[in-house]
């Protein structure tokens, strides 16, 4: 047993604090200054666009219309006589839970939008989200196995877009950062494929899978 | 005759000049290189058409029986037309191995053709039924890294044809691994040369009263054993052969839970019991059977297990595959000094969900902690010859905030069950539930005490159990992202928890730090994540 009180993190930290200044030993990596210059700003962690909080907000309403269409429906229908329950009272059931389901799509996108925050540093991303349950995901980047922009039908509305990063593992295939401006989204793109070294790879022996 | 499946390479007491010795890639140049695509064996049709048979009797009976003699005829050539088209597709699905890929093509009309790079190929299984013993075939299973499934299944094989294809293409993906290793102009070359075959090597051969031990010690007993419990309660409906006198004890239960709630309790524990031992009997014999003549041998880059009474089957482990080791020291085994060591690896046949259900996962079953430990080092070589299973192992405990949460939460629990029961069976129940809480309190307690984790270079060691212990290990090579996740719960007492996400790794059992001081959790995730992110990833 070690000493509770010790700190571990030092040898590591330490390590990575004198490997800093010369670190970028990956081929590729020297490259092209335009795309560091575009990296600078992910450095520090970075919020992301309200609009997503609004594009959100509309997504999650509708997408709860559907089943609130369906049990009214089943209601109307003959529900009642199933379950024996009569209409008046499975309304007053089904009535207060959608009431509730609503109220909280409506609140968790305020909730959320200051939660999400996100940075790539030089070898680690970081998404942080959650309102009830905080999360904060750490992905090496050297794992990361393709990023995809996309942009539904509301974050085209609203003029945001969301990054998916994909690795391997079974947790997170999908570490996505929404709320994104387009143009913020492709440099993101950009920033991550360039330090991950993903090109690197492609321009090696060609079955790096 | 433990197993007729034998590993291709040249064994120890195999004479130098035998067939086997002939090397995996002169097997290849031979049997399996060029254009020359081959059939499987014929048995097939013949294995097929008994399937087919099968399938038809029945409604070929029925419509005997309700339409007459007549249809007879019309069966017969719908029977022939079947076995016809079984035959042709026989005759048309061929594979071989074309330059670097594994080609097979199949279909009648629509044809297709799957090619599967040499150098994707992450493992061959062959698997032999009872039947297929009999006759001398094997199944031949090729996985390539995605999915689930095999990507090529090569149904029926000479023994000896399954074997060598097996070595060929395995041969050629550790050329191919080498080359890649070596990079270049030269790596390139090294493809076309012939590969010297590497001896394969027994490392273990388990006995049949250590598979035994090994399905009495293994965690499955207490699932299993619950699962009678349920069973027998439920059953008592309709399994008459079940008897009476179990079923009336049962459902006196209720009724003696609520009027002599400490009679009631004893009986709850005997039914237990008994369920218990019904499960451990269960246990030991299935495990006797599925891992009959269990044997774990080593070739270079590669572990490979034997195993099997009535199917047998064999597998190959390759070390580059393993994404986490598990060494399995839980309950029983912990006392005994044994351990159980399980592999977490993607896409490949050993750690597979199905084996896992099956209980055939483990690369060794049972041995003595300090083998299983030993052969950690050969799973994870980048682990070398720290001495981790030994106790001087830097393990660190979590906060005590975490035992005082579970403390108060096995609490709460008993509490709440003991209300409950009261409430449907009075206050004698509650009382009767109530003497429970020590023990869950002490439960509670050694989790905390037996929670460990440490950190060596490269590696992360996670370690719980309740009597025994099951440490995980994550190679920070294969590691693909860590999670700091904080709960209501969590957030109260400033702690969180850190898990470890690999590939292959079961969604809801990743490995996991919980308890950790949030300032503790995130600086740890974040020099693990620097860590990681250094090594680089290989599939």
């Amino acid at each position: 047993m070690v000493d509770p009180d010790d700190d571990w993190r030092d040898p590591v930290e330490r390590r990575d604090a004198d490997e800093r200044p010369g670190e970028d030993e990956r081929p590729g990596e020297g490259a092209p200054a335009g795309a560091d210059g575009a990296a600078a700003g992910f450095d520090a962690f970075r919020g992301i666009d309200p609009r997503w909080a609004a594009a959100s907000r509309i997504a999650g309403v509708l997408s709860l219309l559907v089943p609130a269409g369906m049990v009214a429906m089943a209601i109307a229908v003959g529900l009642p006589r199933l379950v024996g329950l009569s209409g008046g009272r499975l309304l007053a059931i089904a009535g207060p839970l959608f009431g509730l389901a609503f109220l909280w799509r409506l609140i968790y996108p305020t909730l959320a939008l200051p939660r999400w925050r996100f940075r790539v540093d030089d070898r680690v991303l970081v998404v942080e989200y959650g309102v009830i349950v905080l999360t904060s995901i750490l992905v090496p980047l050297s794992r990361i196995q393709h990023v995809d922009i996309q942009r539904g039908p509301f974050d085209r509305l609203f003029g945001i877009a969301t990054l998916i990063v994909n690795t391997a593992g079974t947790a997170q295939d999908d570490v996505a950062v929404p709320g994104l401006l387009p143009e913020e989204a492709r440099g993101l793109r950009d920033h991550i494929v360039h330090r991950s070294g993903l090109y690197a790879d492609a321009a090696g022996l060609g079955d790096g899978v | 005759m433990a197993s007729e499946l034998q590993g291709g390479g040249p064994r120890e007491e195999d004479p130098a000049g035998s067939p086997e010795a002939l090397g995996a890639d002169r097997a290849e140049d031979l049997v399996w290189q060029g254009p020359g695509a081959r059939r499987v064996h014929p048995a097939t049709v013949a294995f097929d058409l008994l399937t087919l048979a099968r399938g038809m009797l029945g409604p070929a009976v029925l419509l005997l029986l309700f339409v007459g003699r007549g249809v007879l005829p019309a069966v017969a050539i719908v029977g022939a037309l079947m076995a016809l088209r079984l035959g042709l597709a026989w005759f048309f699905f061929t594979f071989g191995v074309e330059g670097q890929e594994l080609v097979a093509r199949g279909g009648i009309i629509a044809r297709h053709e799957r090619h599967v790079p040499l150098a994707r190929i992450q493992d061959v299984k062959l698997e032999q039924t009872l039947v297929q013993r009999a006759v001398g075939l094997v199944s031949v299973e090729v996985e390539s890294a995605g999915g689930s499934e095999p990507e090529i299944v090569l149904r029926m094989l000479g023994r000896q044809d399954g074997e060598a294809l097996r070595d060929a293409l395995l041969a050629n993906r550790a050329a191919h691994a080498r080359a890649r290793a070596e990079g270049g102009a030269e790596g390139a070359e090294a493809l076309g040369e012939p590969v010297e075959a590497p001896p394969e090597v027994d490392i273990v051969r388990l006995t049949s009263g250590e598979l035994v031990l090994a399905g009495l010690t293994s965690s499955r007993v207490g699932l299993l054993a619950a699962g009678l419990f349920a069973f027998g309660y439920e059953a008592t409906d309709w399994v008459p052969l079940l008897g009476r006198p179990v079923a009336s004890f049962l459902r006196a239960l209720p009724h003696a839970l609520a009027t002599q709630p400490f009679v009631g309790l004893a009986l709850v524990f005997g039914a237990a019991l008994a369920a218990t031992l019904l499960a451990l009997v269960l246990a030991g014999t299935f495990s006797a059977i599925a891992l009959h003549g269990f044997t774990l041998s080593q070739r270079v880059g590669e572990l490979r297990r034997r195993h099997g009474l009535l199917t047998v089957r064999a597998s190959s482990l390759p070390r580059r595959r393993v994404q986490a080791v598990m060494v399995d020291e839980g309950g029983l085994r912990w006392l005994v000094g044994l351990a159980g060591l399980h592999a977490v690896s993607a896409g490949s046949a050993v750690g597979s969900h199905q084996e896992a259900r099956q209980g055939r996962d483990a690369v060794l079953p049972i041995a003595r902690a300090e083998v299983a430990w030993g052969l950690v080092g050969l799973l994870l070589p980048r682990l070398g010859g720290l001495a981790v299973g030994a106790p001087e192992a830097p393990w660190r405990a979590i906060s005590r905030r975490a035992l005082l949460r579970s403390l108060v939460l096995a609490g709460l629990g008993v509490g709440a069950v003991a209300a409950a029961l009261g409430v449907a069976f009075g206050a004698g129940a509650t009382w009767a539930t109530l003497t429970l809480l020590p023990v869950a309190l002490g439960v509670a307690a050694l989790r905390f005490r037996r929670f460990r984790y440490a950190r060596l270079p490269g590696h992360v060691f996670v370690r719980h159990g309740i009597v025994g212990v099951r440490t995980t290990v994550v190679p920070l090579d294969k590691l693909q992202g860590v999670l700091v996740h904080r709960t209501p719960d969590d957030r109260i007492l400033g702690l969180a928890r850190l898990l470890f996400d690999t590939a292959g790794q079961p969604l809801f059992d990743r490995p996991a730090i919980p308890g950790l001081l949030l300032a503790d959790a995130e600086a740890m995730a974040r020099s693990i994540a620097h860590e990681a992110a250094r090594l680089p990833f290989r599939w």
